[in-house]
C-alpha cells in the first residue's frame, strides 16, 4: 500500500495528492476511507472546512510525523505538561495567531490528535502565567464585563494573585 | 318500861281508856317510886300496906294521888328517882281520847294523802314527761344536725367531684386546644414548606439552566447569541471542544485568570471537562480549607482526579468535602501533614470507587488500614512510601477485611519499620499484586524476599533501588520462581555474583 495516494480537496478547490498512510493520521479521513471504501485513486475527498494554505501546513505536519507512534487514546489521564513540544513543532508553529487557530480548527475537524495536542499546548503556553489584562492584549480580547461583574469575579479569584 | 309501852301501844283503845280512867298509871308510879326510895325488906307486904291505905282513901284523894304519896315524909326526895311519869305519861297521853283521829280527820288525812300521792305522781309524771320531751327534742336536734351534716357532706363531695370534673374538662380542653394549635401550625408549616420547596426547586432549575447556558451546554438554542457574546477573538471563535482542550492544559490559577478575561472565557472555564481533574499541587502555598472547598464544590459532580500533594494547610473540612465526591477515582494526598487516620476514615467512607490512593509521607497508622479494608473494594494502586507510623499489624486488618483485594501496585518505599512479620502479612493480604516498589529499604533481606516470592506469584515488577545491599544469590533464586516477573530494578549490590 505504500505510495498509494488519495486526493484531498480544500475549500477553495485546490487538490493535494497525499499518501494514504499520511492521510490516515486524520481519524476523520480514516473513517471515511474505511466506511465508504474510497480507496480508488481517482476519488477526491472534499474538505470544505479547510482552505489551501492550512491544508498545506497540515499535510506538511502529517508528513513529518508519519512515523510517530499513535498518541495514547486516554484523554482523561493526559498530563498538563506543555513543555514537551519538539523543536521541529515549535518552529513549525511559529506562525501568526490566525493561522495557529485555523490549524486548531482544521486539526479538530480532521481529528488529528497529535496536531491538535501540539497546537493546543502552544496556545496554552501563550496563556500561562499571564494576568487577565495581558491575556486580553495577547489575544486582542474586549473586556465585556460590567464593572460590578468584574469586581465580583476579581473577588472570587483573588487567591491566585496572592502568590 | 319498854315492854309496858309496847303493851299500851298494842292495846285496844277501849282497854287503854279503862287504864286511863282508873288512874292505873299514877298508882303504878307511886308504888314503884316508894319501893325505889324506901327499899323495904319485904316488898310484897310493903305493897299490900300501901294498897290498903289507898283503898281507904276517899275517891277525891284517889284522883290527886302524887308520885310520893306512899313515901314517908322523911324520905321524900326532891327529885323523882326515875322519870317514870314522863314515859308513862307519853303512853297514856297517846292513849288519850283527844288524840284519837275522828272520821273527818281520817277522811281529810286520806284526802290529804291522796292529794299528796297525786302531787307526787303528777310531779313524777311531769318530770318523766319533761325528760321524754327533752330527750325527744334533743334527738330531733341531733337528727336535724345529722341531716344537715349529711347534706353538707354530700354537697361537699358533689362539689369536689364537680370541681375535679371541671378541672379535668379544662385540662382536656386545654390539651385539645394545644393539639389543634399544633395541627394548625404543622399544617401551615407544611404548606409553607411545600411552597418554599416548590420555589426553591424552581430557583434551582433556573439556576441550573443558566449554569448550563453559561457553560455552553445549551448551545443549540443560543448559538451565536449567548454562547459567544461579543467576543470576536480567535479562541472564542474556535469550537467549544477545541477551546476547552486548550484550557485543559492550564492549571487552576491560570484558569482563574482566564475566567477574568471576558464573559466567553469565563463560560469556557466552567466546562465540566476541565473540572474532572483537579491538580491543586501548584497552589499548595495558598490552599486552605475555604479555597479547597470552593474548588471541590465546583468540581464535585465531575471530579475524578484530585491531587493535593504538599497541601499542608488543608484540614478536616476539606476531607469532608472530598468524601462528598462520589466519582473520585484518583486521590493524591502525599506530603499532606494533616492526613491521619481520621482523614482516611472520612474520605474512604464517602469515596467508594477509589482506584488510586497516594498516602506517602503522611501520618497514617494501623487504623487507616482498617478503613481501607472496609471501604475501598476497588483500590488498585496504593502508595505508603515514607509513612512510617504504621506497623506490621496494619496488613492484618487488610487480611481480615474485604477491601483492597484487587490491589495491583504497592509502594512501601522507605517503610523500614516493617519486619518479616509484616512482609508475611503483606504477601498474604495482596495476592493479586503485580508491582511492588521497595526503594530505599536498607533492611531488606533474603528472608523477606523469600516470603514475598512464595505467595505473590503474579508479580511482574519489583523495584529495589538502594535497598538490595544485603541480598544474595538466594534472593534472586527465589525470584526466579516468579514466572511472570519482567522487571527488576536494583543497584549497589556487592553480594550478587555471576550466579
Amino acid at each position: 500500500m505504500a505510495g498509494h495516494k488519495i486526493k484531498l480537496q480544500s475549500s477553495d478547490g485546490d487538490t493535494f495528492d497525499v499518501e494514504v498512510e499520511i492521510a490516515k493520521q486524520s481519524a476523520t479521513i480514516k473513517t471515511m476511507l474505511e466506511d465508504l471504501g474510497m480507496d480508488e485513486e481517482e476519488d477526491v475527498i472534499p474538505l470544505p472546512n479547510v482552505n489551501s494554505a492550512i491544508l498545506k501546513k497540515v499535510i506538511q505536519w502529517a508528513t513529518h510525523h508519519k512515523d510517530d507512534p499513535p498518541p495514547p487514546e486516554d484523554d482523561e489521564n493526559r498530563e498538563k505538561n506543555t513543555n514537551d513540544i519538539s523543536s521541529w513543532d515549535q518552529d513549525f508553529l511559529k506562525v501568526d495567531q490566525g493561522t495557529l487557530f485555523e490549524l486548531i480548527l482544521a486539526a479538530n475537524y480532521l481529528d488529528i490528535k497529535g496536531l491538535l495536542d501540539v497546537t493546543c499546548k502552544t496556545v496554552a503556553n501563550m496563556i500561562k502565567g499571564k494576568t487577565p489584562e495581558e491575556i486580553r492584549r495577547t489575544f486582542n480580547i474586549k473586556n465585556d464585563f460590567t464593572p460590578q461583574e468584574e469586581e465580583q469575579i476579581k473577588k472570587e479569584n483573588e487567591w491566585c494573585e496572592e502568590k | 318500861m319498854a315492854s309496858l309501852l309496847k303493851l299500851f301501844l298494842t292495846l285496844e283503845p277501849s282497854l287503854r281508856f279503862y287504864l286511863r280512867s282508873q288512874r292505873i298509871a299514877e298508882i303504878h308510879e307511886a308504888l314503884i317510886s316508894s319501893l325505889l326510895v324506901c327499899q323495904p325488906k319485904d316488898p310484897v307486904e310493903w305493897l299490900l300496906s300501901c294498897l290498903m291505905e289507898l283503898h281507904s282513901l276517899p275517891p277525891s284523894a284517889k284522883i290527886n294521888l302524887n308520885w310520893d304519896y306512899f313515901i314517908p315524909q322523911i324520905y321524900r326526895p326532891v327529885d323523882r328517882p326515875f322519870n317514870i311519869e314522863s314515859s308513862l305519861s307519853y303512853v297514856f297521853a297517846v292513849c288519850d281520847d283527844t288524840l284519837e283521829p275522828n272520821e273527818r280527820q281520817i277522811r281529810m288525812a286520806i284526802e290529804h294523802y291522796k292529794l299528796h300521792i297525786q302531787r307526787k305522781l303528777f310531779s313524777a309524771w311531769l318530770r318523766y314527761h319533761l325528760t321524754q320531751l327533752g330527750q325527744k327534742r334533743w334527738l330531733e336536734k341531733r337528727e336535724q344536725a345529722a341531716s344537715e351534716y349529711y347534706r353538707v357532706r354530700s354537697l361537699n363531695i358533689y362539689f369536689r367531684q364537680w370541681s375535679q370534673w371541671v378541672t379535668h374538662r379544662l385540662a382536656r380542653q386545654k390539651a385539645a386546644a394545644c393539639h389543634i394549635n399544633h395541627c394548625t401550625e404543622t399544617y401551615q408549616m407544611r404548606i409553607i414548606l411545600n411552597e418554599w420547596n416548590l420555589v426553591a426547586q424552581q430557583a434551582r432549575r433556573t439556576r441550573d439552566y443558566f449554569d448550563r447556558v453559561e457553560r455552553g451546554e445549551e448551545n443549540q438554542q443560543f448559538n451565536g447569541f449567548l454562547s459567544h457574546g461579543e467576543a470576536r477573538d480567535e479562541l472564542s471563535l474556535l469550537t467549544r471542544e477545541a477551546a476547552v482542550r486548550i484550557l485543559a492544559y492550564l492549571d487552576v490559577d491560570d484558569l482563574a485568570r482566564c475566567a477574568q478575561v471576558c464573559r466567553n472565557w469565563k463560560m469556557l472555564t466552567q466546562s465540566s471537562m476541565l473540572w474532572s481533574k483537579l491538580d491543586l499541587h501548584r497552589t499548595s502555598d495558598v490552599l486552605d480549607d475555604r479555597l479547597a472547598m470552593r474548588f471541590i464544590q465546583r468540581a464535585r459532580p465531575y471530579l475524578q482526579h484530585l491531587n493535593l500533594r504538599k497541601c499542608s494547610r488543608i484540614g478536616r473540612l476539606t476531607f469532608l468535602g472530598i468524601s462528598s465526591c462520589k466519582n473520585l477515582q484518583d486521590l493524591n494526598l502525599s506530603e499532606c501533614s494533616a492526613v491521619n487516620d481520621e482523614a482516611v476514615k472520612i474520605i474512604t467512607a464517602g469515596c467508594h470507587i477509589l482506584l488510586y490512593l497516594n498516602l506517602s509521607q503522611t501520618e497514617v497508622t494501623d487504623q487507616s488500614f482498617r478503613s481501607l479494608a472496609r471501604n475501598c473494594h476497588f483500590l488498585q494502586y496504593l502508595s505508603l512510601a515514607y509513612s512510617r507510623l504504621f506497623s506490621d499489624r496494619a496488613f492484618l486488618h487488610i487480611i481480615n477485611g474485604r477491601g483492597c483485594r484487587k490491589l495491583a501496585h504497592l509502594d512501601i518505599s522507605g517503610c523500614t519499620q516493617l519486619t518479616s512479620v509484616g512482609f508475611d502479612a503483606m504477601s498474604d493480604a495482596f495476592r493479586e499484586l503485580e508491582t511492588l516498589v521497595m526503594d530505599d529499604m536498607s533492611n531488606l533481606s533474603d528472608k523477606h524476599m523469600n516470603q514475598i516470592c512464595k505467595r505473590l506469584t503474579n508479580l511482574r515488577q519489583i523495584s529495589m533501588w538502594s535497598s538490595a545491599r544485603q541480598l544474595t544469590g538466594f534472593a534472586f533464586r527465589h525470584m526466579s520462581s516468579l514466572t511472570q516477573l519482567m522487571t527488576i530494578k536494583f543497584d549497589s549490590n556487592k553480594l550478587v555474583t555471576d550466579e
